[in-house]
């Protein structure tokens, strides 16, 4: 008979099932997973920042330790140097242009025949090139051959040129046109080479020690040690 | 309940934190790394610089101190036209002749330069011409342009015309018309 008393004094609980134990686990791992998420976060964060001072700081030492190091090179020293740098440079460059026509003149005597003289003389220079032009009186057409041999053999003259070879009473006159090798005059090479001995070719034409204003004389006459005095315009025309 | 919100908090701040501080502040050190390698560049470059200096500073010590005066001499820092000619004069009545119709005048550095390239000159010095005339003997003269080739200020002879003057006491007078051309450092 069923009298709807409880036979037992053990409590019946509500059986738990292992879906709601299998829930609570899971929240705790999902806290888990947020704790370990957070304090990730934050342990990079804080290790992020820590590293960002540090960047900052050891940035800042450096700068001022450049600093110090351009101070320490002295602007005014450093533009000094550089000045006198380019100085030395610009100096070097202007001297190794540097010419010495008077080489050409000490040329011209030396090579100058005893039967030939000149009456004037041009000297230009134009991006580099020299050129000479000079007008001059020989005693023969001969002379002015010879002349003509011993300066194209010099070294220093190109391209000599005689032109308007006019035979006259007194001699034969002549245009002379010539351009010059610059590195024959250059200041420094003069300077640093011995000068350079060009005797004549010939024993009997003597050189006189000035190529301009003599009157040209006899062929294997003496040469005379200074130039001759004339008429300069006489010897022009 | 409670415990999941704390979670959903608690990822939801490690996510905000990640977004909101930790990347942008490692995007920042990243520029702050490369701004740092960039300085220890700069400091080896400088320490490279300060051996460099030093090691100039005794070579430049070790210059007579008379030679740079002298390179002073030789390439101004300024034209002084002035000084230039009163040089001239002085060196010209010590072979007894005398300048006349002196001309100054700045070169056309289209015609007169070196090279024939189109454009601003790559020289660190300039250039002036000055012309005069003189008359004299030949042998007066060519001690005279001996002097002025050897003198210490740079003056080069562009152009040069002798041409015959006259007789005196029976040495032949000369016209000397020159242009010379003398440089100062920019």
């Amino acid at each position: 008979m069923e009298t709807g008393i409880k036979s037992s004094f053990i409590p019946q609980a509500p059986v738990v099932g292992p879906s709601a134990r299998r829930r609570g686990g899971s929240f705790d791992f999902l806290i888990l997973i947020a704790l370990v998420l957070f304090v990730a976060s934050a342990t990079l964060a804080v290790g992020v920042f820590l590293y960002v001072q540090f960047l900052q700081s050891s940035n800042a030492s450096k700068l001022q330790q450049l600093e110090r190091a351009k101070a320490a090179f002295e602007p005014a020293l450093i533009q000094e140097l550089t000045r006198l740098d380019d100085r030395m440079r610009a100096a070097d460059e202007v001297l190794a242009q540097h010419i010495a026509p008077s080489a050409l003149l000490k040329l011209f005597e030396q090579l100058t025949l005893q039967t030939v003289s000149f009456s004037s003389f041009a000297f230009t220079t134009n991006n580099g090139t020299i050129s000479i032009s000079m007008k001059g009186l020989a005693q023969s057409v001969n002379s002015i051959a010879l002349q003509a041999d011993l300066l194209s053999r010099s070294g220093v003259i190109v391209n000599p040129i005689f032109s308007d070879i006019n035979r006259q009473i007194g001699g034969v006159r002549f245009n002379f046109s010539a351009d010059v090798r610059r590195e024959a005059l250059l200041f420094r090479s003069l300077v640093q080479a011995p000068a350079p001995q060009t005797a004549p070719q010939n024993p009997l034409e003597q050189l006189p020690p000035s190529p301009f204003g003599g009157q040209p004389v006899e062929e294997g006459a003496p040469a005379t040690s200074t130039p001759q005095s004339g008429d300069p315009q006489a010897q022009q025309q | 309940m409670v415990r999941t919100l704390f979670a959903l908090i608690g990822i939801a701040g490690a996510i905000g934190l990640f977004f909101l501080y930790t990347k942008p502040a490692y995007d920042s050190v990243e520029a702050l790394r490369m701004e740092n390698e960039s300085y220890d560049l700069a400091l080896e470059k400088a320490a490279e610089l300060q051996r460099l200096r030093q090691s100039l500073l005794s070579r430049y010590n070790a210059f007579n101190p008379a030679d740079i005066e002298r390179l002073h001499k030789l390439l101004p820092d300024h034209v002084d036209n002035v000084r230039l000619v009163l040089d001239l004069d002085t060196l010209a009545s010590r072979h007894g002749v005398a300048l006349q119709n002196v001309v100054i005048s700045r070169p056309n550095t289209s015609t007169e330069g070196r090279s024939n390239v189109i454009g601003p000159t790559q020289r660190n010095y300039e250039s002036l011409t000055l012309q005069f005339s003189t008359t004299g003997t030949y042998e007066q003269f060519k001690t005279f342009l001996i002097d002025l080739e050897d003198s210490l200020r740079i003056v080069d002879v562009v152009d040069l015309s002798i041409d015959p003057l006259s007789t005196q006491g029976g040495d032949l007078t000369y016209s000397f018309d020159i242009i010379l051309r003398t440089y100062w450092l920019k």
